[in-house]
């Protein structure tokens, strides 16, 4: 029973060695510790804000407003206190079309 | 005196016999070794630690049945065996990586002098592996251990051992590339490639022979001078496992049916001409020691034939250890063989466990072992009409079946489809393509031996093969794919699963349907929770692939991509059965009209496309009549998002308030202040931008990279923005 544990140790460090040589025989460098995978995993938070001038004849309070993103034109005509306009229905979302870069952000235009 | 122990045949509750599993040596440390290897990729040496938790919790175990007066020595001695052979994983993989990377990274045009050491073509290119290298530029000079691999369009006078010289732009493969180890240029130890034009190869030198490519050429000429291109070209593949040469329609069409594993030399190419030859050797009764060298060297020279490829150098070990088992009297166990081919594999080039050709075969060859006879065996038990299966039958399904299962997860995370129809194919197509091939192969070996005689001693293989391949030559099976979902990680459950459902463990019937149910279940709940994506209010994942860039946003049920330069068919493919795309509602092709003109077609190829959105300045003329096209200028709506093109090769997109800019070249108009810019490469305007989030599709130093990262994916919900790692 020893004996037979005996030669199955050495055929078990046998084959180790031989798998070591040949696999590390190939080495040309010391070998890489660092791991390979690289893995990714962040959050941030984003203000989801658009940029919006108002101003016109049927403004009460003109000026700049920062409202959420998918906000209506109703929504702005409340904060900025206007008398609504034919142009912009009060149900639809603010749109980018009338939008222009200041100061490396788009900001929307609106006259009434 | 020893004490005879007399078990019960049902003595335990849980188990029948003596034991649940038997032992199995190799196959323990085959498992152990690639177990090394795999964390050393995720965790680098740390993954020594690990070896060291290992050992404390076996010596505790040892010391508990000593403790018990149980013998335990051998548990522990095999145990240290095991963690040393972990640990030589851990080191080969370091070390394997480490000596592909020694060599510089060069990336520019260069002067390359190297010598041709293997050619394989393709029906387009010729692609020609140059070893010897010796590298310049104006001021410096490198001589790399590495090869190169250069694609020459056209034709070249290039042969084995042929010294050339020529200027190219160099490109530098690195281990880890688009969240994958880079395996296919690791073993081949291939660290820079090139495109060369034919006419700009300067030769300096003649070539040498290669007894092997020598074989190639003299096969090749013989099969395409004496039959029909088309079936030469899959002649040639199925004796040489080289499929470039077949049209890719036709193959991508076997790939659609999942039979075209008939073209990787494996099993059954090995095993078919290993029984021709035993049946040969058997008849001229040659003494089985003179019979194991001959069929072993004839073996090995035809796997020299094949390149050495991991699928043939498998086979050709598990029938070595087969055909020495026979010869020396000793049991033959198939699960230790496998364990033992896979083995080498791995310690030739730890490479390989990452390589999809040497999963595949070893998955395909541990599943046809763990779960074909078993279920070969349970068919048999089956009446119909009071008559059992025939064997043949039963034997052939359980094959076939076992396979698919065991091949379904790789095939899905690494081509994004499986076909739904590959198991009738294989049950039907694979005997009849192994009696095609037997024949093919006596014949070409017949025809390349007496060439004056060639076309009328092909022209019955030629005949046969014709036939047999006739229905995947004129059915279309893109339509029976099976795809949107990846395995990832749940992949070893079903490993798991399947392992135990089989009779290598030994429990009774209740345990065993307990067992399978947690873990179907465990399976199941993983699966789901992988891949249905989280509610919220916009999804947008990332693609690149060797300069095809794709972004696909997501919002409620509708899809539109954005494709950031011209785009790639087969990659393209690869995303839309991946995420089980049909139907695109809006796309955009930031590039310029001839680009947009040759990227539509490519796209229409897997997907519908309602709307193609396109700058007024980019000059575009539509052709295109199937969909329809919009020249914007201006904001426009892109979906439920408000969009802008900047130019002709950037846009800004409002995706529920957050802001992205998407640049394919440097702008040359000013550009906003985003929240997340999305770019081709590295450009000059990125210096003192900020944005909450910058990502470059292809390599870029100190910038998140889709090159080294792999696929991404951004969710954005109640304003938070979340970016990780896509599958």
């Amino acid at each position: 029973m020893k004996n037979k544990l005996l030669v199955d140790v050495l055929i078990g460090i046998g084959c180790l060695l031989i798998v070591a040589c040949v696999a590390l025989s190939r080495a040309e460098a010391p070998p890489r510790t660092d791991k390979l995978y690289s893995d990714i995993d962040i959050t941030d938070s984003y203000d989801g804000e658009i940029c919006v001038w108002i101003q016109g004849e049927g403004v009460e309070n003109p000026g700049m407003y920062r409202l959420p993103y998918g906000s209506t034109y109703g929504d702005l005509f409340l904060l900025a206190r206007a008398e609504g306009s034919t142009v912009y229905d009060s149900s639809d979302r603010i749109s980018f079309a009338d939008a222009v870069l200041i100061g490396g952000e788009y900001c929307i235009y609106i006259v009434i | 005196m020893e004490k005879i122990k007399i078990f019960r045949a049902d003595d335990h509750f849980l188990y029948r016999g003596f034991r649940v599993i038997n032992f199995r040596p190799i196959l323990l440390i085959s498992l152990s070794f690639g177990l090394g290897i795999f964390l050393s990729f995720f965790l680098g040496f740390r993954a020594f630690y690990i070896n060291a938790g290992l050992f404390i919790a076996l010596a505790a175990f040892f010391v508990y049945k000593k403790i018990s007066g149980k013998n335990a020595w051998i548990i522990l001695l095999f145990s240290a065996l095991l963690c040393a052979f972990y640990s030589v994983g851990v080191l080969a993989f370091g070390a394997r990586i480490s000596s592909f990377e020694k060599d510089a990274y060069l990336a520019g045009e260069y002067a390359v002098i190297g010598e041709v050491k293997e050619i394989s073509e393709s029906a387009d290119y010729t692609i020609y592996e140059l070893g010897d290298l010796v590298i310049a530029d104006g001021e410096n000079l490198y001589m790399p251990a590495s090869r190169m691999q250069i694609y020459v369009y056209g034709s070249s006078q290039l042969e084995i051992g042929s010294r050339c010289a020529f200027d190219a732009q160099i490109r530098t493969n690195e281990a880890y590339t688009y969240g994958r180890v880079n395996a296919s240029a690791i073993i081949s130890q291939i660290r820079y490639s090139a495109n060369v034009d034919p006419d700009k190869i300067i030769l300096s030198s003649g070539g040498g022979t290669d007894v092997f490519e020598s074989v190639r050429k003299d096969l090749r000429g013989t099969l395409f001078e004496n039959m029909d291109g088309e079936n030469a070209s899959l002649a040639y593949a199925m004796l040489t496992g080289s499929s470039g040469l077949i049209e890719e329609d036709v193959l991508q069409n076997f790939r659609y049916g999942g039979i075209a594993h008939i073209f990787a030399v494996s099993g059954l190419h090995i095993g078919v001409i290993y029984g021709l030859l035993n049946a040969l050797c058997r008849r001229i009764r040659m003494h089985r020691v003179i019979q194991f060298a001959v069929i072993f060297a004839i073996l090995f020279f035809y796997c020299g034939v094949c390149g050495f490829s991991p699928s043939s150098v498998r086979a050709l070990v598990m029938c070595t250890v087969l055909m020495l088992s026979e010869t020396c009297g000793m049991q033959y166990d198939r699960l230790n063989s496998v364990s033992f081919a896979a083995l080498i594999l791995l310690a030739v080039d730890p490479v390989y466990l990452f390589s999809v050709g040497f999963q595949l075969s070893v998955a395909a060859a541990a599943g046809i072992i763990v779960l074909g006879g078993h279920l070969s065996r349970s068919l048999r038990r089956i009446q119909i009409a009071n008559r059992r299966m025939p064997e043949k039958v039963c034997s052939a399904i359980g094959v076939a079946f076992s396979a698919q299962l065991s091949t379904f997860p790789i095939l899905i995370d690494c081509f994004g489809y499986v076909s739904g129809i590959s198991f009738i194919l294989n049950l039907l197509f694979i005997p009849l393509i192994s009696a095609v091939y037997s024949i093919l192969f006596v014949a070409a070996v017949l025809a390349c031996i007496f060439s004056f005689a060639a076309a009328i001693i092909l022209f019955v293989p030629e005949f046969l093969l014709k036939l047999a391949v006739m229905p995947v030559m004129m059915l279309e099976f893109k339509v029976w794919l099976i795809c949107g979902f990846s395995f990832g990680g749940c992949a070893i459950l079903w490993y798991l699963a399947m392992f135990f459902v089989s009779d290598k463990i030994n429990l009774k019937a209740l345990p065993k349907c307990i067992g399978t149910g947690i873990l179907c279940a465990a399976l199941i709940a993983l699966m789901l929770l992988r891949n249905i994506m989280p509610a919220c209010d916009a999804l947008i994942t990332l693609h690149s692939y060797y300069g095809s860039n794709a972004i696909f946003l997501r919002q409620g049920s509708q899809n539109y991509m954005i494709c950031v330069g011209e785009a790639d068919g087969k990659h393209l493919e690869r995303i839309f059965l991946t995420e089980g795309i049909r139907a695109l509602d809006g796309v955009i092709i930031l590039a310029p009209a001839s680009e947009i003109n040759t990227s539509v077609p490519l796209i229409l190829q897997y997907a519908n496309i309602q709307t193609l959105y396109v700058s007024d300045g980019v000059g575009f003329v539509n052709t295109f009549h199937t969909l329809q096209v919009e020249t914007v200028s201006g904001f426009f709506t892109f979906g439920e998002s408000s969009a802008l093109f900047i130019g002709a090769d950037a846009m800004y997109l409002n995706v529920e308030g957050a802001e992205i800019l998407i640049c394919a070249d440097e702008p040359q108009e000013d550009v906003p202040d985003v929240d997340i810019l999305l770019t081709k490469e590295l450009y000059a305007f990125m210096d003192g931008y900020s944005a909450k989030m910058q990502i470059c599709f292809e390599k870029a130093e100190n910038k998140i990279s889709l090159y080294s990262m792999g696929d991404l994916q951004i969710t954005l919900k109640d304003g938070i923005i979340s970016l990780k790692k896509s599958g």
